[in-house]
């Protein structure tokens, strides 16, 4: 028995897999969803010609569109308040295909929203065992709020409008004041 | 003990999917191989736009004729009631959602009293009243109803209630209540009873009713069936409703995964048609809505018509219509989303030919 052949074949194998290897883009590390992180570059759609300040993100999978939650009440709350000025983004996290049920749902309970489809594994790639579905405002390229945050304990519950309030404020001070505030790294 | 008691799995759904049932969906009235188009058996009139402001957006709607003018809005999605002129003009608006006075969690439906009082129904216990103009603090009223369906005002002092007494799903559904001393005064209509596929009557069953002169037509969502009876509760006997292409639910029931997989229920879901309400028209003929759902489009739903007189054959079956948003059994009137509208407050105002 020849045993020359399967010798060649494991090191073929071994070099075609380290070539492979080297030819991928090195892995992206883990981006945390967690408040104080920066936000995605992705979640900045093209359409957004200037920057905005303060934007709602809701990370959602085809079945949350498919079952009993009612978050778009506060987002139409938010949009009734800022208008396009804080615009929501809906991350899907699901086939593409299955994009039609997000767009159903936002259409149905008349919501203004672009959807980013992001395949499951394309997500937990990106962004590791992150809370699904989640609500997050982002306040000047950061993660200000997530709804997977546990409040301390006693906190009274605060309307999403009332928080975008907030860090529009937050937002506008930082950008009324001087520029050394950048430098100390405050947000 | 009832065994068929609601699970607490499933019955939150149940509300849901009524819930779900509320939202726009546009139709197609030449699409779905019904048996004519939508003009010829409808004459289209006006078309009406209900009114909304930043405070106002009507999302999960339900509609009651107001017998003062104008329209009565119980918006489950907003926790909002509203009151509308006939050209769709915002009289007045009321609510929010919570648990606080005045306050909803889930407004099923607001009806006129005879007083003038405005009565609207939170899907579990609590009715709230409003003064004819909506502007004094509202009232109100711990009930012993769960998972309430539909109001019909029958007199000064009854009011007809589709739920369920102490969650039993086989229960009776309908109640004459006297809304004075807040006491149910007699139960009947008990359509889930023997239905073949319990899981469905659990997620699916609800029960929608309408009052003309001293009769009450009662259909459950699961069945092909009209039953009427007296203004006291006593049956006048039942009808098939003769459709064509409704999709009945099959015996079999779901597996458990499909049941717990959102997408696995909705597959299911869309799989079978509901019967969504009934309405009454002045000479006495019967308007049917039933329902399909496109479970691709997150639950969006397909509406289709059935009319027919008593004992007589259909008169029309539309597939894919546009939503039919309220019928005045007084005029006639049957009010439907405007076609190619995907909002619920843009309406067409239609009668029957013939």
């Amino acid at each position: 028995m020849d045993r020359r052949h399967p010798a060649r074949l494991s090191a073929a194998l071994l070099l075609a897999l380290m070539a492979a290897a080297c030819g991928r883009a090195p892995a992206r590390p883990v981006a945390s969803l967690a408040a104080g992180k920066p936000a995605p570059a992705e979640w900045t759609p093209v359409e957004w010609r200037r920057p905005v300040p303060v934007y709602v993100v809701w990370l959602v999978r085809t079945a949350d569109c498919l079952s009993c939650q009612f978050a778009d009440y506060e987002f139409r709350r938010v949009a009734a308040r800022f208008g396009p000025e804080v615009p929501l983004l809906t991350v899907h996290v699901g086939r593409p295909a299955a994009a039609t049920v997000p767009q159903g749902f936002l259409r149905s309970r008349r919501l203004q929203s672009r959807v980013q489809t992001i395949s499951p594994a394309e997500f937990a790639r990106r962004h590791g065992d992150a809370t699904l579905p989640a609500i997050l405002l982002v306040r000047d390229g950061v993660i200000a709020w997530t709804s997977s945050a546990r409040p301390p304990k006693g906190t009274p519950p605060v309307r999403l409008d009332t928080l975008v309030a907030m860090h529009r404020q937050l937002s506008a001070a930082r950008a009324r004041a001087p520029a050394t505030d950048d430098a100390a790294g405050r947000t | 003990m009832d065994t068929h008691a609601i699970s607490a799995k499933e019955r939150p759904f149940a509300r849901c999917l009524l819930l779900l049932c509320l939202l726009s969906a546009c139709g197609r009235a030449e699409a779905g191989g019904a048996d004519a188009g939508f003009d010829d058996v409808f004459n289209r009139g006006a078309t009406l736009r209900l009114a909304e402001t930043p405070e106002v957006i009507n999302v999960g709607i339900e509609v009651a004729p107001d017998p003062r003018g104008g329209f009565l809005v119980a918006d489950a999605l907003e926790g909002q009631v509203r009151s509308y002129a006939a050209d769709g003009a915002l009289r007045w608006h009321a609510g929010r959602k919570g648990a606080g006075p005045g306050e909803f969690r889930s407004v099923v439906r607001a009806v006129r009293l005879r007083s003038g009082q405005v009565l609207a129904t939170d899907w579990n216990d609590r009715f709230t009243l409003y003064d004819s103009a909506g502007s004094a603090p509202p009232a109100t009223v711990q009930t012993p109803f769960k998972h309430v369906e539909d109001l019909e005002v029958v007199d000064d002092s009854t009011v007809l209630v589709s739920a369920l007494l102490e969650l039993k799903t086989h229960g009776p559904r309908l109640h004459l209540w006297n809304l004075r001393r807040n006491r149910v005064a007699h139960s009947f209509f008990a359509p889930s009873r023997g239905t073949p596929n319990e899981t469905a009557a659990h997620m699916a069953g609800w029960v929608k009713a309408a009052l003309r002169g001293d009769t009450i037509a009662a259909v459950f969502s699961l069945a092909d069936t009209v039953h009427f009876f007296t203004l006291d509760g006593l049956r006048l006997g039942a009808e098939p409703i003769p459709f064509r292409h409704f999709r009945p639910v099959a015996p079999k029931m779901p597996s458990g995964a499909a049941v717990a997989s959102p997408v696995e229920r909705a597959r299911w879901l869309a799989s079978f048609d509901l019967v969504n309400n009934v309405s009454w028209l002045p000479d006495g003929r019967l308007v049917f809505t039933y329902q399909s759902m496109v479970a691709e489009q997150g639950l969006t739903r397909r509406w289709h018509l059935l009319g027919m007189r008593r004992g007589g054959p259909a008169l029309f079956e539309l597939r894919d219509v546009p939503r039919l948003m309220a019928v005045d059994d007084v005029r006639g009137a049957l009010y439907f989303m405007t076609p190619g509208s995907e909002t619920p407050n843009q309406w067409t105002v239609a009668t029957l030919r013939g």
